[in-house]
Formats: structure tokens, sequence, C-alpha cells
């Protein structure tokens, strides 16, 4: 099994690399001091098993579960002995260990997941899927923030940043509107020029080679304007 | 009044020196700056600061085999999320003594 850590404790993270070293199925491909590092590699990478902290500085365990779209199985890990396992409304938590980690308890908490795993997959309910897919996560200075999609209403680009309008906030993010289109429901927003992605359902009015979203007028790109004439529920 | 050990180490090893001497070296740079940074959260009054340290403090007292004092660690981080430090003073013996065992190592 392909395993990680997260654990802002070196400590904690030796431990379990130890333990895994000591056990045959188990690889130890990456190890992270922070759920936020470990989210970007979980884009990328796929594993088996986290090893995970529950107590971690700004981005805990708990956060960065409820931020996985398709987790693989976790072991919590924990120094609260009486950790209350909230987590297991999760149905891929497989277990938690309290530190520090005992090696039976943890080859035993191994051997759930083992067994869990070939029951994959699990994941959560399709009402959790379904809100998921209405949330979009950024990066602010190593914070996730969570957005409501629908609540966008225009995503500027400007230089390497780009600005996402909600109706009470403004966020700026170091992306591009090309990642981010990808990152929105296509039925729902629209690039309307190279620096402009509307949401179509804020639209108020329309001309030539404009469009009034809220109290913002915003140029359309000639070759988008077929695009979004096609989008509109025309009468 | 306990002693700590090196029992936990050495379990988890295999009985490995190296190893062992591995896991020491990064328990000992990080329980040093764990317990400065516990002391200077006490000192200037952040409790929520101070237990979030406790917790980590509490996880080498564990390491060493302390289970009295672990027990006692897990209190005052109790106590310091509510504003309290009442264990204290009974903290900072049971971190004498670990740092006093380590100092040797």
């Amino acid at each position: 099994m392909r395993c990680i850590v997260v654990d802002d404790e070196a400590t904690a993270r030796l431990i379990i690399s130890t333990l895994c070293e000591s056990s045959e199925d188990l690889t130890l491909v990456s190890e992270f001091e922070s759920g936020i590092e470990a989210i970007k590699f979980l884009n990328a990478e796929e594993v088996d098993l986290i090893f995970l902290d529950i107590h971690m500085p700004t981005f805990d365990g708990m956060d960065l579960i409820k931020t996985l779209k398709d987790p693989p199985q976790v072991i919590l890990t924990t120094a609260d002995p009486n950790f209350a396992i909230q987590a297991f409304e999760f149905d891929f938590i497989v277990d938690y260990l309290v530190k520090p980690i005992e090696k039976e308890r943890f080859e035993k908490a191994v051997s759930r997941a083992r067994k869990m795993g070939s029951n994959k997959p699990r994941g959560r309910s399709d009402a959790a899927d379904a809100s998921e897919e209405n949330q979009l996560y950024i990066n602010i200075h190593r914070r996730l923030i969570k957005i409501d999609i629908p609540s966008i209403y225009l995503i500027e680009a400007k230089g390497d940043y780009i600005y996402i309008k909600t109706e009470g906030k403004e966020y700026k993010v170091h992306s591009t509107l090309t990642k981010i289109e990808q990152k929105l429901p296509a039925d729902a927003f629209l690039r309307v020029h190279r620096s402009f992605v509307i949401n179509l359902s804020e639209i108020v009015d329309i001309e030539d080679n404009s469009v009034l979203i809220k109290r913002e007028i915003i140029p359309v790109s000639r070759s988008k304007r077929p695009e979004l004439m096609k989008r509109l529920n025309l009468l | 009044m306990e002693k700590p050990n090196l029992d936990y180490l050495e379990d988890l090893c295999e009985g490995k020196e190296e190893s062992v001497q591995r896991l020491l070296n990064v328990v000992k740079k990080e329980l040093k700056e764990e317990v400065s940074t516990y002391a200077e959260a006490i000192a200037s009054k952040d409790y929520d600061s101070a237990a979030l340290w406790a917790h980590k403090i509490k996880h080498k007292i564990g390491i060493f085999g302390l289970e009295n004092g672990y027990a006692l660690a897990q209190k005052h981080e109790l106590l310091l999320r509510e504003g309290k430090k009442d264990a204290h003073e009974e903290f900072e013996r049971i971190l004498k003594t670990v740092q006093d065992f380590v100092i040797d190592l």
C-alpha cells in the first residue's frame, strides 16, 4: 500500500516512517508537515492510505478530510487519549491511533485498512458529493478558503492574479483564468473575454460588445459573442 | 517518582541502535524548540498557544514512558484551553525531568 503521513511534528513523522519500514507492504511515498502541502500532492498522486494528525495549526486533519474529493483510506493520529471519534462519520476513516503509537496497535490499524481496502470505493454520501461540487477552495496566504461557486458572479484576470468576486467579497488569488475555468461548472460560467469569466445567471443586460454583471460593465470579445448568445434563453 | 526510559523507542526500532539514535536526535531537537516556545507563550499569557505546545510536548513525555507525566500534561493542556495555568508548575517539573534525561543521551 502506498501511504503518506501528514503531521506537523517531525518526531511523529519519523515514528510513522519507522513503523512503515517494518511493515512488508507499506511504502511511505512522502511526508508532509501541513495539510495544504498534502492536498497539493494528493491532487497529483494517488495513495492508498494517509496517516493523518488531527491537531495541526491553521489547517488541521479534519479540514484536510473535508477537502478531499476522492479520499483514500485514512488512519487518524492524535495525542488526545480522549479523542471523540467524530471522524467516523466518514467511511474512509478506518481507525485512529493515540500517540505515542504502539507497534502492535499500528499493525492492527494497518491490517484493518488492508481489509477495508478490498471493499473500496467507499467515500461520502451523494449529498455530500453534490454539495462539494458547488464549492471551491482557494489558497490565500497558505490558508484554504472555501467559496460557494454559485455566489461567484465575476472573475477577472490581472497580471499573475485572478480576482474572484462574490456578493460580499473579492478574493485575490495567484492563478489563471484557464485554471479556474476548469474548476467551474461549464453550464453556469462563460469566458466572455480573455480577462473575464462571468456567471451567466448574474447577467443584467447585454449590449453589442459588453455585458452588465451586477453593476459592472464587462467587455465581450467578438469571438465570444456567438457562444454567449447561444447560451442565453432568448425569446 | 517515575523515571524516563527508552523502552518505547527501543521497542519501536526493534533494538537497532542507529534507528534509536536517529529518533532521539529528532526528539531532542524538537523538544528543545517546543519547550522554549511553550515558555514564551506562558510568559505572554497566551494560553491557547501554550496548550498547543503542551499538546506536542505531551507526546514526547509519552515517548519517554512517563505515564503519570503524560496524564498530567493532558490535564494541563485542557486547563490551558480554559485559560487556567493551575498545573503549570507540576508540568514544569516533568519537563525538567525529561530534559535532564535527554541531555545525557
